[in-house]
């Protein structure tokens, strides 16, 4: 997923006006973010056969980074923090069903969770994840439009996410 | 992972990230952080052309 993790954080941004866009779409890729330099460093190989991504992208470290990240925005209140936390934990959910590999429990857990599409083809992949866009743009849209956020700018965050989408193609 | 590839996915994550933040939340521009808009003294009273002296 890719457009869908930005996505996911405007869609919270609808939601929780107090929080700073910028740190809900930071938040929305933290595991991507710390998954680089691990990449980078060979801590978490990249390789189909040794592919190895828990220290980043398992359920219980992620909940760790989202607990991590929200706090340094607690002074911001509890509704903020809370949305960043939720914008970490957003990307779990939508790796979760299509991942290069089952996402672990925890670091070197036996336990892998999936939704079993991770070999559905690269076409339907994209179609899967439009879908998981368009109902997040929808959420976003509904929350701006709430929140009287100027229609041109709605409009504007719309194009952007569908076009990235499109680029990924 | 090569060094240009993690610059390449640091990449693709700071910019779209940027862009859509500078949408959503543009910095205020000097006459929004202004008191009031030109040509008001005060909140409420518009001083008009010609009106006086």
């Amino acid at each position: 997923m890719y457009a869908a993790h930005l996505a996911a954080g405007m869609a919270i941004k609808g939601r929780a006006p107090r929080a700073p866009t910028w740190a809900l779409l930071t938040g929305a890729f933290v595991p991507d973010i710390l998954w680089i330099p691990l990449a980078w460093l060979g801590v978490e190989p990249t390789a189909r056969a040794v592919f190895f991504d828990d220290w980043s992208h398992s359920l219980a470290t992620t909940i760790v980074w989202a607990t991590l990240f929200a706090a340094i925005f607690w002074k911001r209140g509890a509704a903020a923090a809370g949305a960043l936390w939720l914008a970490v934990c957003s990307h779990f959910l939508l790796d979760l069903p299509i991942h290069p590999k089952a996402l672990a429990l925890y670091p070197h857990s036996a336990v892998h969770l999936s939704l079993g599409l991770g070999n559905v083809d690269r076409a339907t992949y994209w179609w899967v994840q439009l879908g998981v866009v368009a109902a997040l743009g929808l959420v976003y849209v509904h929350g701006a439009l709430r929140n009287r956020v100027p229609a041109r700018r709605i409009a504007a965050v719309c194009l952007i996410l569908a076009s990235l989408h499109l680029l990924m193609r | 992972m090569t060094s240009h590839d993690a610059i390449v996915q640091l990449l693709l994550i700071a910019i779209p990230v940027l862009l859509l933040a500078l949408i959503d939340e543009p910095c205020p521009g000097p006459l929004e952080n202004a008191s009031g808009p030109a040509g008001h003294d005060e909140p409420g009273r518009v001083r008009r052309a010609g009106a006086e002296g």
